[in-house]
């Protein structure tokens, strides 16, 4: 018996290999999604490399990974997600992973009293869009980022501040120009429900027709429902989503249609991902501005 | 290194499956390893919601209670009902898997870590990247630490009761009559049938599964003439799908288990393809 077990021994020393990480995985820091990435770039800057998994354009709730990914994680010095269950079932990979790996959310420092709950318990996980708190939320990040590179502090520390402040001025502008639209009209339509925090951060109405995640199929009654509320209300404008198919959306123009009111598709807006570079969407305070920019137009 | 580890992870799960599968085929029982495949899912359901954990030993001890339970049904339903087979496997498995993927809907709720796609389709990159390190030493993959005792079991129980599963296979009144207990072979082949579904059903799923079970096997039988031989050339076929779908899959950076299965598919087609002609030059 011993003997078999110094075999054992033996043979699990020659299989192993040393895990260690070569200089340039040293500096590559993998983000979930393409906001993630942004503002972990944005704190960075060119000292680090930034990746995300999903690109502009891809929906978080339903991912899943690629062979890609696999290389990309298994590389990265840090893992950055978004956390409130996003990522759908990337979430058990991220906390498989956090058992070897540094892996930190943007959930960990968002204050809890700004966390919105859709049914009482499942917190909307579109957090971003509520800029102060996901700002703060970043606090948790970059303390993490300066944990493993202490070298880098005083220029993290700094970027940090800079965008910080960035935000909470693009948002002041942002607020003041979505209240110029008369507040009857002020009614954000979209496909599916990730404009909760957006609606409360910058003061306008919200409803979507399908449920925070994109998983669930929207149902008869959310349809008709939503093509009430539209011709009642005299909406002026419903929005598609870059990440989220407009099918839906497209069967609820329609039935308006059918009841002789016409409502137009005001634009598409960045909801779970960036634009693709040169869009003007693809930072995230740009993705901020596209999206009012587009509202403004749309509900004019 | 990450190229090896995925291609020894998909190996892990490939090999053991294309040697049962050599069983199987010969033996067309290629139904009951499906339905024992999708059958085990109510098992693994409520081994999770008893335990409360993803960890193998209680998923084990579901999965081959189920297993059991299903060859039983299904044996049941034809002997004392007088059901025929094909439709005694097709309502013991699409029930018991219906059974559950309701549980799976109603009490492992939206946020737990059994949903359905995953248990359909699998997922080999997560389970490439469910690594076991230890004091900085990476030993594998957990898929490969969990699927190297099966298949080192199964290479013995082949290799010991080789000329018993010959008989089994081929011939089993002679062998109940020379005293060889035939349904103990049976069933140490459906108990190591639903230990390997349940120990793979995180990494291909239940549907890709079965034709890794299958398609090797298959394609095997096709040009070789013992036994022997084609669980050899089963597992080597296992293996080359393998290491084409884990290259493929980085080439074109979409999902590696469905593409395994793929190259076994076209594996197959050639073989049937290629016989012809092989068979021609052997008899001029």
């Amino acid at each position: 018996m011993k003997r078999f077990v110094y075999i054992l021994i033996c043979a699990g020393t020659v299989f192993s290999c040393k895990v260690k990480q070569t200089k340039e995985n040293e500096k590559l820091i993998v983000c979930s999604t393409s906001i993630t990435a942004d503002c972990v770039r944005q704190v960075v800057g060119s000292k680090l490399t930034v990746k995300s998994l999903m690109g502009p354009g891809v929906d978080p709730h339903t991912y899943n990974p690629r062979p890609s990914d696999v290389v990309l994680l298994n590389d990265a010095r840090l893992v950055v997600y978004t956390g409130f269950h996003l990522e759908g079932k990337m979430a058990e990979l991220f906390s498989r992973l956090s058992e070897r790996k540094e892996v930190i959310s943007f959930q960990l420092d968002f204050p809890k009293q700004r966390i919105l709950y859709t049914d009482g318990i499942t917190p909307d996980p579109h957090v971003w869009f509520d800029t102060d708190s996901w700002v703060h939320g970043m606090n948790g990040v970059v303390d993490k980022l300066v944990e493993l590179y202490p070298q880098y502090e005083l220029e993290f520390r700094e970027n940090f501040y800079r965008f910080m402040i960035q935000v909470q001025q693009k948002t002041k502008e942002l607020k003041q120009k979505l209240s110029e639209i008369p507040e009857k009209q002020r009614v954000l339509i979209t496909s599916h429900d990730a404009f909760h925090y957006f609606g409360r951060t910058f003061d306008i109405r919200v409803k979507a027709l399908q449920g925070v995640s994109t998983s669930q199929e929207p149902g008869m009654r959310d349809v008709v429902d939503l093509v009430d509320f539209i011709v009642d209300h005299k909406v002026k404008a419903i929005f598609v989503e870059n990440s989220v198919s407009p099918k839906a959306l497209k069967s609820v123009l329609s039935s308006v249609e059918r009841r002789g009111y016409h409502v137009k598709i005001g634009g598409t807006l960045f909801s779970d991902a960036l634009g693709s570079k040169g869009s003007g969407a693809d930072t995230y305070v740009g993705m901020l501005t596209h999206n009012v920019n587009s509202i403004k137009e749309g509900l004019k | 290194m990450n190229d090896l580890l995925m291609i020894l992870t998909a190996c892990s799960v490939a090999i053991p499956a294309s040697l049962l599968g050599v069983l199987l085929v010969s033996k067309s029982l290629v139904m009951v390893g499906d339905a024992i495949s999708h059958a085990v899912l109510p098992g693994i359901v409520v081994a999770y919601l008893l335990s409360g954990t993803k960890d193998s030993v209680p998923m084990l001890f579901g999965a081959a209670i189920t297993g059991f339970l299903t060859t039983f049904l299904i044996d049941f339903l034809r002997k004392k009902w007088r059901i025929q087979e094909d439709a005694a496997i097709g309502f013991t498995f699409t029930f018991l898997f219906a059974l559950g993927v309701l549980m799976i809907a109603i009490f492992a709720g939206k946020n737990s870590d059994l949903d359905q796609e995953c248990v359909l389709y699998g997922d080999l990159e997560t389970s490439i990247l469910d690594q076991v390190i230890v004091g900085s030493y990476l030993y594998g993959t957990r898929a490969i630490l969990q699927l190297l005792p099966l298949t080192i079991t199964l290479l013995i129980v082949i290799i010991v009761g080789f000329k018993g599963w010959k008989v089994w296979a081929f011939n089993p009144q002679f062998g109940s009559f020379i005293g060889i207990p035939i349904q103990a072979f049976q069933l140490v082949l459906m108990l190591l049938l639903s230990i390997h579904a349940v120990l793979s059903f995180e990494s291909v799923g239940v549907i890709l599964v079965v034709g890794l079970l299958v398609l090797p096997a298959a394609t095997a039988l096709q040009f070789s003439g013992t036994l022997a031989r084609t669980f050899l050339y089963s597992a080597c076929i296992g293996i080359v799908s393998c290491v084409f779908g884990v290259f493929l899959g980085k080439w074109i950076n979409i999902s590696i288990s469905p593409l395994i299965v793929c190259v076994n598919g076209l594996l197959f087609l050639i073989s049937i393809f290629v016989l012809p002609f092989k068979k021609s030059i052997r008899s001029s």
